[in-house]
């Protein structure tokens, strides 16, 4: 047991997810695989590190032809951070903070393209066929990747599909296909991407760092107790922080405490 | 069998690539010798100290035998990732570790370059406003280069199965938990 969080070696998540697109590669369906935050990773491993497994992620997704779409708060890295990750991608997408405005930026080509354009009439800022697609396929994959889409400001990175391959997609989360888009996203074995705690903390930072117990609850469908469990364990591992609020849990992750809660990192290290 | 060796003309992964082999009993190392030596610059030692002595920057695999008597600490440190854990038997199986080690080695460096200049892309971008990066002779060309080196990355990956792939975030520091 170190002091640092349990940390997967990168191949234990890439290469099963790997095998998955592989095998529905070809099955008619565009696959798409989010990335809901890239914060945690960041968190956690070294930035060589977390550049390499996201070079290695980004192309293994590519080399099954599914689209990739990789999530960050800009506002809670550096500019430079994100600027660098930034030419992994084909694109990076900035959406507002209310969801309503946003920008595609090709990462190696000059074509951006705003919101504005693609809802214009005027066709002389209509994008050309190929931009259309891509926005299109993005913006139907953000639409049902968030489904409250209200949420904070992404970067949202599209990985290396080749152009041609992003606008010939039809997003997996349309779902009118005849086909049944929808079960692939259920039936991935999950278990084998994300322990339940990696999923407890991406809720977290998907939240802002802190969120309400009883939000956990409805947002995992897992039943009181087990959340209690499991809250509890993390928090023994200095994870997150919990403190009672009127008559619920408000639920920390670590370094998201308010100013008085103790640092629950700093006391893992010493006892751990 | 042979057909096979001869079918490889040259690496195909790593041009004039150079390969050190080092192993104590002479037959082992002057077997495998002969069989990489078509298609790879190849050097051989038979001991520790004459390894050190023929191992320069231009050497792009070391294939070593960890159970050599005279192995120094020295040797080990330089830290290989992979070692010749038993003898190979056969010309094909020492090609294929051969190509897998250099396929390894050229990803490492690849990005480690594409990484530096994403970084120096980066500090560019966060310094100058769009209409600067814009007339920046340099940013053009970090940004062609590292789209090609991007094409060269893929290209380098596609070769690399999940082992290769393991190998590539092993840390001696770290190796497991």
């Amino acid at each position: 047991m170190g002091a640092t969080p349990r940390f997967r070696q990168p191949m234990d998540i890439i290469a099963p997810l790997s095998e998955q697109l592989t095998r529905w590669n070809g099955n008619g369906n565009k696959t798409l695989v989010s990335v809901q935050t890239l914060t945690i990773l960041l968190e956690y491993v070294d930035f060589d590190t977390a550049f390499r497994y996201l070079h290695i992620l980004t192309h293994r997704v590519q080399a099954a032809d599914a689209i990739g779409f990789y999530h960050m708060d800009p506002d809670i890295h550096d500019e430079e951070t994100v600027n660098t990750l930034k030419t992994l991608f084909d694109a990076v997408v900035v959406v507002s903070d209310d969801g309503q405005e946003w920008s595609v930026t090709e990462t190696y080509g000059d074509r951006t393209i705003t919101s504005d354009h693609v809802q214009s009439h005027d066709t002389d800022v209509s994008p050309p066929e190929s931009e259309g697609g891509l926005i299109n396929s993005i913006r139907d994959s953000l639409t049902g990747v968030f489904p409250g889409s209200g949420e904070p400001e992404f970067t949202v990175a599209s990985s290396e599909t080749g152009e041609s391959d992003a606008t010939s997609g039809n997003s997996t989360t349309s779902g009118d296909d005849g086909a049944t888009p929808s079960s692939s996203v259920e039936d991935f074995p999950e278990d084998a991407m994300l322990t339940d705690e990696d999923r407890i903390r991406e809720l977290l930072t998907q939240y802002g760092g802190r969120m309400k117990q009883a939000d956990v609850t409805e947002e995992t469908d897992w039943s009181k107790s087990t959340v209690s469990r499991k809250l509890s364990k993390m928090e023994d591992k200095g994870l997150i922080t919990r403190v009672q609020v009127g008559r619920g849990n408000l639920v920390f992750l670590s370094g998201y405490e308010p100013e008085t809660a103790k640092s629950p990192f700093e006391q893992e290290q010493e006892t751990d | 069998m042979s057909e096979s060796l001869q079918s490889t003309s040259e690496s195909e992964t790593m041009p004039n690539a150079t390969v050190l082999i080092v192993d104590d009993e002479k037959p082992i190392t002057d077997a495998y010798a002969q069989w990489l030596e078509d298609d790879y610059t190849v050097r051989t030692a038979y001991s520790g100290s004459e390894a050190l002595e023929k191992l320069d920057e231009s050497v792009d695999v070391v294939l070593l035998d960890r159970r050599m008597p005279d192995l120094s600490g020295e040797i080990l440190e330089l830290g290989f990732d992979a070692y010749l854990e038993k003898p190979v038997s056969e010309a094909t199986e020492l090609h294929e570790t051969v190509e897998t080690l250099l396929r390894r080695t050229t990803y490492d460096s690849q990005i480690q370059r594409f990484l530096s200049l994403a970084n120096k892309k980066a500090a560019l971008e966060t310094k100058k406003n769009a209409e600067e990066l814009e007339a920046n002779e340099e940013y053009a060309e970090l940004t062609e280069e590292l789209a090609t080196l991007r094409q060269q990355l893929s290209d380098t990956a596609t070769g690399m199965d999940d082992e290769d792939l393991r190998a590539e975030f092993y840390d001696p520091d770290n190796p497991g938990e």
